[in-house]
């Protein structure tokens, strides 16, 4: 049996991929997914359901604006739009690489715009399970990466990836003393994710329902994060997802952050 | 008429511009038993605020928000001007943006609030407060102004002016002795400042950043919202008279705050110059510098700790003559001020689960010991449904400037829905 040579190339390449795949380290497959295609700029809605333990739930509804500054910093500008009664608080983080984030907090009820400390990355983004350090961009250098061996989430290869902090800093900041990561290999996307506290206990699951292309650019549509110690759970949907709409620099700003219109 | 004004004014837009226009607000029932024996009832009622937003086109907007208030029961109904016994409405703000390339201007009734610092601010004086009125809500304890506010934007700096045409004073419970020493005193009709274009008040105030450090500097001419007291011997009629009167003064501010870590650092200043210059009328307010500094920590995600100094050192003091002009005109010397006054001033925010949210604000007097303290729970029964539940506590010595107000303290508890 003959194969033409073209089909022949095709066939060595795929098995040069594959087994270049199977020799990644966890440090290079966690850097294919952090440098895949992205977006510069992003406006969308989030609804953000938090349940507790009792089953009590607060859907919240959000207009999200996001913008990259460059490879490491972006701002990003939050606007409550229900419940009614917090309908209007606006919320402006610009992300410093090197120092602490500016981050500002527009009460329409006291009128002011408030600069506000953090309560660091491992801080409850909109009092909800997710930190801001899970809802942003990893620092490919803040950890080490160990590979373990490949498991199937959801029907999908996956890359499973140790992750422990590359000093005891990092731990403090973001909580966390071990993270696990499933990462899909055909579009280096996480789609599970467990979070061990610095005692080394588990302490949250994140898994991703719903993952979506949108303009090229493929989004977790839809994230819980469960809270397995307080038995707390938080999911975020997102929707209405438009990238790089060329949204000017100056709407990440105080200016804008009490306009709410 | 002047209900009809506003409904008018609030209502035309509406009307012109419907398809842009939101229309959200909330509904609320009110209790406020006071305190002290006999714990008469201060409110008791049902309001329903009407906020109506319309954009009108990229470069305009209107905002409106009504009170439409029931009080069933009122206590003080002389203390509570607009906010009236039985049904009344009450225009919260109503004004109109105009939006431009690297300018902003608000026109209309609205609220400006200055400063960086928590609750205490001494550069914040363009809104009068209404001490009536002091809630888990900032627009039931601050007075609205008619103003024009125009926002600059000139790169890294925000410039902001602020006019202010009429004059709101502040709401206070003031019950004046009708004697002193056993000796009648007379109230004569308080003088507010005439309505005319040399008594409008200005503001003017820069906002920048250098170095993770975000500033203000600001410059206000207007008047103190305080009244002024004077109070005058009539030998002949053999009475004290009291006359009580406003007076313009200048506060040149500044303030600042910065964050690291889980820390903000805030201060703010401001020096009042006030028309005692040279501190040789006891009537009237000597030249002061006023102070906060203090910072925010937050131990956990749901924990706020705010803790502020605050200092008032009056200028241009004499003591001895302070005295000797009290003893020539036959004045108590209980009146003098002090010279350094130092306050404590604390914010506790703690948020328990998704449903509840803690908040304790409180303010001490070192000289007097006299503190106020101002406890709220608000419990979110659902998403849009709040229960608040606090009270005003005010104590110390019948003459510290918190315990004189100690008759004032009182609870509350409000149902509110919010649509």
């Amino acid at each position: 049996m003959k194969l033409p040579i073209k089909r022949m190339l095709i066939i060595f390449f795929l098995l040069v991929g594959m087994a270049q795949a199977q020799h990644l380290t966890g440090r290079q497959i966690m850097a294919k997914a952090l440098n895949k295609t992205s977006w510069q700029d992003m406006v969308g809605q989030v609804k953000l359901i938090l349940t507790n333990e009792r089953g009590q739930q607060r859907i919240r509804k959000i207009k999200m604006f996001s913008r990259k500054r460059n490879a490491n910093e972006s701002d990003m500008l939050m606007r409550f739009v229900a419940p009614a009664d917090v309908k209007g608080i606006a919320f402006l983080i610009i992300e410093h690489q090197n120092s602490d984030d500016d981050r500002y907090l527009y009460l329409p009820a006291l009128r002011r715009v408030k600069r506000i400390a953090s309560s660091g990355k491992g801080g409850n983004f909109m009092s909800s399970d997710f930190t801001y350090y899970d809802i942003g961009k990893p620092k490919l250098n803040d950890w080490t990466y160990k590979r373990l061996a490949d498991e199937k989430i959801n029907g999908f290869d996956c890359y499973k990836i140790e992750c422990l902090p590359a000093s005891p800093q990092v731990a403090k900041d973001t909580g966390y003393g071990k993270i696990i990561r499933w990462i899909r290999k055909d579009i280096w996307v996480t789609v599970r994710s467990e979070y061990y506290d610095r005692a080394n206990r588990l302490w949250k699951i994140l898994t991703v329902p719903k993952i979506e292309n949108i303009s090229g650019v493929w989004f977790q549509t839809d994230m819980i994060m469960k809270d397995v110690q307080n038995k707390h759970r938080s999911e975020m949907i997102f929707s209405d997802i438009k990238v790089n709409q060329n949204i000017p620099a100056q709407f990440f700003s105080k200016r804008y952050l009490q306009r709410g219109r | 008429m002047k209900k009809t004004f506003w409904l008018f004014f609030w209502l035309v837009p509406f009307c012109l511009f419907a398809q842009q226009a939101e229309m959200d607000g909330y509904v609320k029932f009110f209790v406020h038993p006071n305190l002290n024996a006999p714990y008469p009832m201060d409110h008791l009622g049902t309001r329903l605020q009407l906020r109506l937003s319309s954009s009108l086109g990229e470069r305009a907007a209107f905002y409106s928000a009504l009170d439409f208030n029931y009080e069933a029961m009122q206590a003080n109904p002389a203390f509570n001007g607009k906010r009236g016994q039985g049904l009344s409405v009450y225009p919260v703000e109503t004004y109109i943006d105009l939006f431009f390339k690297y300018l902003d201007v608000r026109l209309g009734q609205q609220f400006i609030f200055w400063g960086k610092t928590d609750w205490i601010n001494p550069t914040d004086n363009i809104n009068p407060w209404d001490y009536v009125n002091i809630s888990a809500e900032v627009e039931d304890y601050r007075l609205p102004v008619t103003a024009a506010k125009m926002n600059f934007y000139l790169g890294p700096v925000t410039l902001q002016s602020v006019w202010v045409p009429r004059f709101t004073a502040n709401r206070i419970p003031l019950k004046l002795p009708d004697s002193m020493g056993g000796i009648p005193v007379k109230t004569l009709p308080t003088q507010l400042p005439e309505n005319r274009l040399s008594n409008s008040e200005l503001g003017l105030k820069a906002d920048f950043s250098i170095y993770n450090i975000d500033y203000a500097l600001s410059y206000y001419n207007g008047y103190d919202k305080n009244p002024t007291v004077r109070i005058r011997f009539d030998p002949q009629a053999h009475r004290f008279l009291r006359m009580i009167g406003y007076e313009r003064y200048q506060v040149f501010g500044a303030a600042f705050v910065t964050t690291f870590d889980r820390w903000a650092v805030k201060g703010e200043g401001a020096y009042f110059l006030t028309k005692d210059r040279s501190g040789k009328d006891i009537d009237l307010q000597n030249p002061y510098i006023k102070y906060v500094i203090g910072f925010d920590y937050l131990p956990t995600s749901n924990l706020t700790m705010n803790f502020q100094f605050i200092q008032t050192v009056l200028l241009k003091f004499d003591k001895n003559f302070e005295r000797l002009e009290r003893q020539r005109l036959g004045m108590p010397l209980s009146t003098m001020p002090d010279q350094y006054t130092q306050s404590l001033s604390g914010r506790l925010q703690y948020r328990l689960g998704d449903f509840t949210d803690l908040q304790l604000i409180s303010i001490y007097n070192f000289k007097d010991g006299d503190y106020f303290l101002l406890p709220i729970l608000n419990y979110s029964l659902t998403d849009g449904i709040n229960i608040y539940a606090g009270a005003t506590l005010f104590a110390g010595s019948r003459h510290s400037p918190f315990g004189r107000n100690k008759k004032y303290s009182r609870a509350f508890a409000e149902i509110k829905y919010s649509f």
